[in-house]
């Protein structure tokens, strides 16, 4: 059998995860706290929302910022339309821009929720959400040279894991801003089994057409079936929440359950982005 | 308009590394950067093996992903197809690194030298073509280029094994040989169309 050797990157650790991790989830908290204000029934919880989600992207574009090699330049990351990094620099100023515009007035008794003005920066800041969230597996999918990550269902889950982390951190907030949890708390319990669901599946694709892919892609999928990831992402961080959540939903009252749901959920989502860019590997340069 | 390439008989090379040192002492990189370098390759089975010495270089690709990833704008093909990274724009994302297929790109980390940070009389005038923080790579010795010479790497070459040229005519010594001894690309599959070719040992 002809074995081909595969190398690991190293280019992308733990300040990209960071960097993807509070991208995604702040952009999936402000969509879903967006929804929520507009249907009119979770303030202040979703107000709490739209406030954190820009400030965790916030925080995503700093680490992005201290990763870089000459941060006086910072302000070239805009220049080409054509790369995802320019793409994403100016999606995720938008989204900050807008978010916080959306968000921060209401802070000062000028809150134009409901207002035309208000309605249209929040939309605009919402659809900004979808595309800070969508635009970092475009930025790893146009990496050719890793086949595990070119592909277009990297940007699908990543999307799909912001959705799913952002109702995680509000899961976690809920119990400090909402007047009678039991009431808000069984919409956003079910809605987030529902997330994990459509994260299981969508993971099930990726690993899937990572398995049946060129060699090193195979390769990828073979070094995510080890413990840390298949224990530590997907039955700890994925599949046990989902019992917990499950379990408050049908027969329990007890908030503790959801809460550290949503911590296991938080953590998995972190370290899924982490062990995806782990596991890019590319060929040697050799014929 | 020339477009600059090489091609590398591999059949001549002798691994000796020469290209590497004269890369080393042309450009002054850092430790642990080389812009010119060598793969070992062994293939088949006792008895049948064979030895093969790949050298590498930035290919200068005529599509180069590393130039369409930038976000900067710092990386750059001029019209001869040389690919180039302007320092003063580079921010040191390090995208380009991944996007590159051949590895071909470094990330200047420090300014120290072989011996520490107490850098020798040539590490300190060339380092001055090397800021920290951002990304280098093979520049086909354009320096050199300027002054009618041939890069650093062929002129050295003990085995006389590189050859470079224009690759847009026809009559060039390179297109010659990638003609009749059938020149390949390294990773042709990717669609980037390097600007170095190999001639491999057991064609032509």
């Amino acid at each position: 059998m002809n074995i081909m050797a595969v190398e690991r990157q190293d280019t992308f650790g733990w300040a990209a995860a960071a960097d993807l991790f509070l991208g995604g989830v702040g952009a999936g908290l402000f969509l879903i706290s967006f929804i929520m204000e507009l249907l009119d029934k979770y303030e202040p919880l979703a107000r709490i929302g739209t406030i954190s989600g820009p400030i965790l992207v916030l925080v995503a574009t700093f680490i992005l910022f201290a990763d870089l090699g000459v941060k006086t330049k910072f302000y070239r990351l805009f220049r080409n339309p054509l790369s995802w990094m320019s793409r994403g620099t100016w999606v995720i100023t938008i989204f900050i821009l807008f978010g916080l515009a959306y968000s921060l007035p209401a802070f000062w008794q000028l809150d134009w929720k409901g207002t035309a003005l208000g309605n249209a920066i929040g939309i605009v800041a919402a659809i900004f959400a979808i595309l800070t969230s969508l635009y970092t597996g475009f930025l790893f999918a146009a990496v050719k040279r890793i086949s595990f990550w070119n592909t277009a269902a990297l940007p699908l889950l990543f999307f799909a894991s912001s959705l799913y982390g952002g109702m995680a951190i509000l899961l976690l907030i809920a119990p400090f801003f909402t007047a009678s949890p039991d009431g808000t708390f069984s919409v956003l319990v079910i809605a987030e089994i529902i997330l994990i669901l459509i994260q299981l599946f969508v993971l099930g694709i990726f690993l899937e057409i990572a398995k049946l892919g060129s060699t090193p892609t195979a390769e990828s999928a073979r070094m995510l079936r080890g413990p840390a990831f298949v224990i530590g992402v997907i039955v700890a961080g994925l599949i046990v929440p989902l019992g917990l959540l499950s379990y408050y939903a049908a027969a329990s009252n007890t908030l503790a359950l959801p809460m550290l749901a949503g911590i296991l959920l938080l953590v998995s989502n972190f370290f899924l982005r982490y062990y995806i860019l782990r596991a890019g590997v590319r060929v040697p340069v050799y014929p | 308009m020339a477009r600059y390439g090489m091609v590398i008989d591999l059949k001549k090379c002798i691994g000796c590394l020469s290209c590497t040192i004269a890369c080393k002492a042309e450009n002054c990189t850092q430790p642990g950067i080389f812009w010119s370098s060598m793969k070992d390759l062994e293939f088949g089975k006792y008895p049948l093996v064979s030895r093969v010495f790949l050298p590498t270089l930035c290919m200068h690709c005529a599509d180069a992903p590393c130039v369409k990833v930038c976000p900067t704008g710092a990386s750059y093909q001029q019209e001869d197809g040389i690919v180039l990274i302007d320092d003063d724009k580079c921010a040191g994302c390090k995208y380009c690194i991944e996007a590159c297929p051949y590895g071909a790109r470094y990330f200047n980390e420090s300014a120290a030298g072989y011996f520490g940070n107490e850098l020798t009389p040539n590490e300190k005038l060339g380092y001055q073509q090397h800021k920290v923080g951002v990304v280098g790579k093979c520049t086909l010795c354009v320096h050199r280029l300027a002054q009618g010479k041939q890069p650093a790497c062929v002129q050295v070459c003990i085995g006389g094994a590189r050859y470079f040229g224009d690759l847009d005519d026809p009559n060039s010594e390179v297109s010659r040989l990638i003609a009749l001894k059938h020149g390949s690309q390294l990773r042709k599959e990717l669609g980037t169309d390097p600007s170095v070719y190999y001639l491999l040992p057991s064609k032509g």
